[in-house]
């Protein structure tokens, strides 16, 4: 290996410092690196992924896939670097994680793919738009956004209330009345606030999260020049990216895609692109976050 | 005794190779895409994934599925084509430092031959490994596979276009008698034979009623099929490749240096890891320290002595 050459990405095994519930259904896991691992995900940046072996570091891992995670926030700290993703448990691998405990070493393929493309001009305006487990990415993004310091809104959606107390995106909202004990630091630090949509308006706005972002576009006409980043399911996803087109805004999804190897060699997360003949991007390498026009809806 | 007494290095085909360790086609791109995981320098040859001679898009998602110990794709043997590849491709190429194996696949004779020769001219081409195997495409691939005829066609035709070219025949497994195309295709003039190909599967999703990849059928790997490939390379080295002095490259579940050596021990002179990449791709580079490891454990100094000594 060209050892003069700095790798962008690597495989790299770190400790766990941190394992927690993060809403109901969810849990927090805080990995942190050393040495060469920790210069090379310090780089990370939001919107990209790590593939994570879903099993103590050094046993036989060929019994199952990696599985991808977006990255919730990366925080440089001296020689280390913390890396935090946020998941749910919803199969063997995501199970065999949460078994995972702090001080085990955890093994993993990062950073992956290609992140949002983020504003140069410090007087950009972003929306961000997240929902369910699409929200992570838009914690580390915002984040970034605010050590920019770039004006940015966020909005998240659910379902019902319920929801909104119990999952990922009571942790997303900030001095929402309805939510007052989990008010956390993780989706907004805007002067605008941060905006929530529920389906039957038992929290928030009633309504979807594009209605939402609809209804404040029209009660702030000066952010129809924003630029939308959105994460979460794919019919989100698709209206947010066909709404974007039709009143020519900017918009940058962040898709998901059952993915082999995330390094871009296996091509099992083809992703299809719009335009006449039928061709693919794929989701790990090209991706995730890729502009809403390219993709077929 | 260190490690530096020991000998991982294998005569495969013409090739002297530093030891037996290969990327197995599909799993490893077309260069360099896994250097930011695995020191390329110290595989023993690098294979490439398919190339075909127009460009191929690949199947609909979703690809790839995983299964008790293993896992299925279905990714319609997508790349940039023989153009682009030529083009784009050879020039990454020529800045590897081991032996460098283009896999070769394609709809019909003809296509095959064009592609294994315009390849196989490249100097930094040490030799063809042709995909007689895949399952996951509608024409070709596995129908030459599985019919011993057309396997002598098309290896006889590659081998009578590019005479002077080592080529590799990669053996479905999706057949009766593995001994039967193996012999095919060394009857047809291949140096060395690639064991196995993936074995055709299904997976349902029961709630849907509907088949899990766009494809339908895929391809099984992983440590799933490890019993199975070995079972096929001894056979074949018995019966049919050691008298004949061809070598085996083998594969099928390959995850660390015991399962490499449960290879070698088979009859296998080179080894491939595909599925295992996917998930550890440092495990090429860990294959080697393993090997070493063994060979020292054992007191044994040339890893080529082990080759076919299964008790």
């Amino acid at each position: 290996m060209n050892q003069e050459r700095i790798a962008r990405r690597g495989q790299f095994q770190g400790v766990i410092v941190s394992h927690c519930p993060f809403g109901q259904g969810y849990n927090s896991l805080i990995i942190r690196f050393e040495g060469i691992a920790s210069v090379t995900i310090a780089k990370a940046q939001p919107g990209q992924f790590v593939q994570v072996a879903c099993g103590p570091a050094g046993i036989t891992k060929g019994t199952t896939l990696r599985r991808p995670f977006s990255i919730s926030g990366v925080t440089l700290d001296g020689d280390t670097t913390c890396l935090e993703i946020i998941y749910r448990i919803i199969g063997p691998g995501t199970e065999a994680l949460a078994n995972m405990s702090v001080g085990d070493m955890i093994d993993v393929l990062a950073p992956l793919g290609q992140g949002f493309k983020l504003p140069k001009d410090p007087d950009a305006k972003c929306l961000l738009l997240g929902g369910g487990i699409g929200l992570p990415p838009m914690f580390f993004l915002a984040d970034r956004l605010a050590q920019q310091g770039v004006d940015r809104v966020g909005f998240a959606a659910a379902r019902n209330i319920e929801v909104v107390q119990n999952d990922i995106v009571a942790e997303a909202i900030v001095d929402n009345p309805l939510v007052p004990s989990k008010a956390m630091k993780h989706f907004n630090a805007s002067d605008t606030g941060s905006i929530i949509a529920s389906d039957d308006g038992s929290c928030g706005f009633k309504g979807n999260i594009l209605e939402a972002l609809e209804g404040f576009l029209a009660r702030h006409p000066d952010w129809n020049i924003a630029t939308m980043y959105a994460c979460g399911p794919e019919p989100m996803l698709k209206a947010l990216a066909l709404f974007a087109q039709a009143v020519d805004m900017e918009c940058q999804v962040c898709m998901e895609a059952y993915m082999a190897c995330g390094i871009g060699v296996c091509q099992s997360c083809a992703i299809e692109l719009a335009g006449g003949e039928r061709s693919y991007k794929l989701v790990c390498a090209h991706g995730p976050v890729f502009n809403g026009r390219e993709i077929k809806w | 005794m260190t490690d530096k007494n020991v000998d991982l290095g294998v005569q495969f085909g013409p090739l002297k190779l530093a030891n037996p360790i290969m990327t197995a086609s599909g799993t490893c791109g077309y260069a360099f895409e896994l250097r930011d995981f695995v020191d390329m320098d110290r595989l023993g040859a690098y294979i490439t994934k398919s190339i075909t001679l127009e460009p191929r898009m690949g199947n609909k998602p979703q690809r790839t599925y995983e299964v008790a110990s293993g896992m299925m794709n279905a990714i319609g043997l997508a790349n940039v084509g023989l153009d682009k590849f030529i083009e784009e491709k050879i020039p990454l190429l020529e800045k590897m430092n081991v032996p460098v194996i283009v896999n070769v696949a394609g709809k019909e004779v003809p296509e095959y031959v064009k592609v294994a020769k315009e390849v196989s001219a490249q100097d930094c081409v040490a030799g063809l490994e042709l995909n007689v195997s895949c399952p996951n495409v509608k024409e070709g691939g596995i129908s030459f596979g599985t019919d011993p005829k057309l396997i002598q066609e098309l290896v006889g035709s590659v081998r009578q276009a590019c005479p002077d070219t080592f080529l590799i025949v990669k053996l479905t497994p999706n057949v009766t008698d593995i001994t039967v195309p193996a012999r095919a295709a060394i009857d047809a003039g291949a140096n060395a034979l690639s064991l196995i190909n993936t074995f055709m599967g299904l997976a349902i999703d029961a709630e849907k009623r509907k088949p899990i990849l766009a494809n339908r059928t895929g391809g099984v790997s992983g440590p799933a099929v490890k019993p199975m490939a070995l079972h096929m390379v001894n056979r074949v080295y018995n019966e049919v490749a050691k008298d004949a002095g061809i070598p085996i490259l083998g594969m099928g579940g390959i995850t660390n240096a015991t399962d490499a050596i449960e290879f070698i021990l088979a009859g296998a002179t080179g080894i491939s890891v595909g599925t295992n990449v996917l998930i550890n791709p440092g495990c090429l580079n860990e294959i080697e320290v393993g090997l070493k490891e063994y060979l020292i454990r054992h007191h044994e100094t040339k890893l080529s002595d082990l080759i076919g000594k299964l008790k």
